[in-house]
């Protein structure tokens, strides 16, 4: 723990990165308690206020305070990126893990299935799988899953066929160990590392999908303080920036915070980059 | 041929300096506006723009005041009769009115009119259905006869389609009346390129989505109006036209939103005129049990008229636009007075909901377009509606849809709760009683004569039939105050818009006929 807290110290970035993902999930936690209005409390005859010492992010075109809203929306897009990271990585670490195992026709089967979900571009795939199964945030969340585990998949396929040789793997074998204890006992473990970097990186990527496809309308229920809906009304309403500038810096700074992390686990889990 | 050159570049400047100093003699007025032209034609144009182009270059049989539509006034005709059975009217015209070429308007040309709007088949040709024939007894008389009453027909005459265009040009240049007008006329190429109308302005050129230009017509048989030249440049964001009306490149901008209001009337260069157009927005309950569900109990549609907060709605429309007593919109004849608007009453709402056996509420979805009207995003009224419901316990899904796939739904009498708007087809109550039952809004939630009340049918059809403006205003009042009663619809605000004009115009008039009067401008 002592360690992890010098580390954090040496390295500005991460530690910066750390502390406003923190804050965001604090606030989204806490936004029962720390948020001045109700999210979806209208006041229309107060709308499109400009920030002020009642409002201080100002109110949209409904009269709402956006301040609360943002820190509400963070329960949804914080959320909303983790969830589809992890089933994203499992689905994907499972699919990859198998096909480098196995080799033969199996892998070839698994990749090729994997290159046609890579070939198409990410957002107007995760577009046309919201806009089938109909918006929702379930619905983006799944959509973010079938665009983001193809990746995965080929990490971690390069990873175990890279591992699956080493002496270690033959000797268990040998010890007449199963194939799927030494697949899950003694290759993943080794490559699990490699992976959660990949993973946090992507968190932002995939809190902003998300953000796009309500941006689009493709996400959560309008009324709902999403960031992403948040900002593509406001685009409307091009005299009063607050409306999108606001919701627009939550994502930016989540987003950022996520990558900096992302980069620091990567130093931490192979020295050699961060000595560059 | 240096010589040559700057011979050539000094009449070149000669020219310029003669130019610029006409073009200051000259008045100009540029009128901004997002254009949506189909076609200058009369008798095949039929959208607002085309309203406001035709209505400087094209004259009607009858008019409407400067700013409402309560009372039709002669133009054209000095005067005339109805009939006893509603079924003929007798027109009689003025002497003294010419057309662009200076030659006399005479009653062949407003048959010719007329015959032509009705048999080419255009977009507005459905007015002159009712239309059974048109005749000319001599050059001052016209007598139009009905195939059934049709006691709109005079606000129909007030409106662009039926402006008068001279019989020798039109017929010379393609144009006929015939039955087969609709394969055989040719000349809507011609009508696009000039105008051939008795109106104070004359169409120069019109290049469809870049700019309509009009010129002074000097054979005006009435008063000559300010402006010598009005360019329409089409500009199609709210945005650009703020931003060209701020720095005068524009003397007009059409398509105005309430949000801009702060920052363009802030140095006191423009002014903003507000004004409500006769489009009601509503909330439509469906009447068929299996699609509306709970909403097609009449207690239930009456509790949530009751449960609407109309004047947070007003706020959306920055304060242009007002709240319609019931489905006529105010400014028009036969309008309910405005103290009989339904006032919020939350316990009023919960305890009809009681009534109909919902204390507990339920939930519905919502089912909307994904559009702006006028500067109100629907989805923004959608949320108002939702939020007020939730007071009375009523829980509300927003549905929001692509307009088309919505449309759809709609017209087919689908939606169980839907949020939609209603545009008159021209200026009369009787286009808004569309909305009594077995009538094209009624069909839509499936209100038919079946499942209405013999009561509202029978002022349905008396109102369709009575010729007598006051009598008709009557019966189309006792129509609104059954629907503020029962009915399946809660008209939720008239939607508003906002003209920004430079400080220095002046003469600002606004009809829905015709929009902004660019007549009567002037600097």
């Amino acid at each position: 723990m002592r360690n992890l807290f010098r580390w954090l110290v040496r390295n500005p970035f991460t530690l910066m990165g750390v502390i406003v993902v923190l804050l965001w999930t604090v606030g989204a936690i806490t936004a029962h308690w720390i948020a001045p209005y109700d999210p979806l409390a209208q006041n229309v005859s107060n709308r499109l206020q400009a920030p002020n010492a009642e409002h201080i992010w100002g109110t949209d075109q409904l009269g709402r305070d956006i301040y609360s809203r943002v820190l509400y929306g963070g329960r949804i897009s914080l959320p909303a990126g983790l969830i589809a990271v992890f089933f994203a990585t499992v689905i994907g670490s499972l699919i990859g893990a198998t096909a480098g195992y196995a080799g033969g026709l199996w892998d070839e089967l698994l990749m090729r299935l994997t290159e046609i979900f890579m070939a198409f571009p990410t957002i107007i795939l995760a577009m046309a799988i919201s806009a089938a199964l109909g918006p929702s945030i379930v619905n983006a969340m799944i959509a973010l899953v079938v665009v983001s585990w193809p990746s995965y998949a080929r990490i971690m396929r390069g990873l175990v066929i890279s591992e699956k040789v080493h002496e270690y793997v033959v000797a268990s074998h040998a010890m007449g160990a199963s194939h799927l204890r030494i697949l899950l006992r003694a290759i993943l473990p080794n490559c699990l590392s490699s992976i959660i970097v990949v993973a946090t990186l992507d968190f932002g990527n995939a809190i902003l999908l998300f953000a796009g496809l309500s941006f689009l309308g493709l996400g959560p229920e309008p009324a709902s303080p999403e960031w992403g809906r948040m900002v593509s009304t406001g685009i409307d309403f091009f005299d009063q920036w607050w409306m999108s500038i606001f919701p627009g810096l939550a994502m930016f700074t989540v987003v950022m915070a996520f990558n900096f992390i992302g980069d620091g686990i990567r130093d931490l889990a192979d020295p050699h980059t961060a000595k560059r | 041929m240096r010589k040559i050159v700057s011979f050539l570049m000094f009449t070149l400047m000669l020219l310029t300096l003669v130019s610029v100093s006409l073009a200051q003699d000259e008045q100009v007025l540029v009128y901004g506006i997002a254009e949506n032209t189909d076609s200058l034609d009369p008798a095949r144009g039929y959208t607002p723009q085309e309203g406001t182009v035709n209505h400087a270059t094209y004259e009607t049989l009858v008019t409407w005041p400067p700013s409402d539509n309560t009372e039709v006034l002669p133009m054209l005709a000095e005067s005339w009769t109805i009939s006893e059975d509603g079924l003929t009217y007798t027109f009689t015209l003025r002497s003294d009115v010419t057309f662009h070429d200076g030659s006399p308007m005479v009653a062949s040309d407003v048959v010719f009119s007329f015959l032509r709007l009705k048999y080419v088949g255009g977009n507005p040709s459905f007015l002159a259905e009712s239309i059974a024939s048109v005749e000319a007894p001599d050059d001052t008389t016209v007598v139009i006869t009905l195939s059934q009453a049709d006691p709109a027909i005079l606000a129909k005459l007030a409106s662009a389609p039926f402006s008068v265009v001279s019989e020798a040009i039109v017929t010379a240049n393609g144009g006929t009346a015939a039955e087969d007008a609709a394969e055989t006329d040719a000349a809507e190429a011609f009508l696009n390129s000039t105008s051939a109308g008795t109106g104070p302005y004359v169409l120069e050129s019109w290049e469809q989505s870049v700019t309509t230009v009009l010129v002074r017509n000097e054979n005006y048989w009435g008063e000559a109006p300010f402006f010598d030249r009005i360019i329409f440049q089409n500009i199609p964001e709210a945005a650009s036209q703020a931003a060209a009306l701020q720095v005068g490149d524009i003397d007009i901008a059409a398509d105005i939103t309430a949000d801009q209001i702060e920052s363009l009337t802030a140095n006191g260069d423009v002014v903003i005129e507000q004004v409500a157009t006769p489009t009601i927005m509503f909330l439509l309950f469906n009447q068929d049990e299996s699609i509306g569900g709970p909403v097609s109990n009449p207690d239930v549609q009456r509790a949530i008229r009751y449960a609407i907060d109309y004047e947070s709605i007003l706020a959306l429309t920055g304060g242009s636009g007002v709240q319609p007593p019931s489905v006529i919109p105010v400014g028009f004849a036969g309008a309910l007075p405005n103290e009989e608007v339904i006032v919020r009453d939350v316990e009023m709402a919960r305890s009809l909901l009681a009534e109909a056996g919902y204390a507990d509420g339920f939930t519905i979805d919502l089912q909307y377009p994904e559009f702006t009207l006028q500067g109100v995003a629907i989805g923004d009224v959608a949320q108002v509606v939702q939020a007020n419901l939730a007071e009375v316990g009523i829980t509300v899904n927003l549905a929001p849809g692509e307009l088309l796939a919505e449309l759809d739904l709609y017209r087919n009498g689908q939606e169980g709760l839907g949020l939609w708007w209603w545009s008159p087809d021209f200026q009369d109550a009787v286009s808004n009683l569309e909305f009594l039952p077995a009538r094209t809004v009624g069909n839509r939630v499936n209100w038919t004569d079946e499942n209405s009340d013999a009561e509202i049918q029978e002022v349905r059809d008396q109102a369709f039939a009575e010729t007598d403006a006051a009598a008709r205003a009557e019966l189309v009042q006792q129509a609104q105050r059954y629907l503020q009663e029962n009915g399946p619809f809660a008209p939720l605000a008239q939607v508003g818009r906002q003209i920004g004009l430079r400080a220095d115009i002046t003469g600002f008039t606004f009809n829905p006929q015709w929009d902004v009067d660019v007549i009567q401008l002037a600097r």
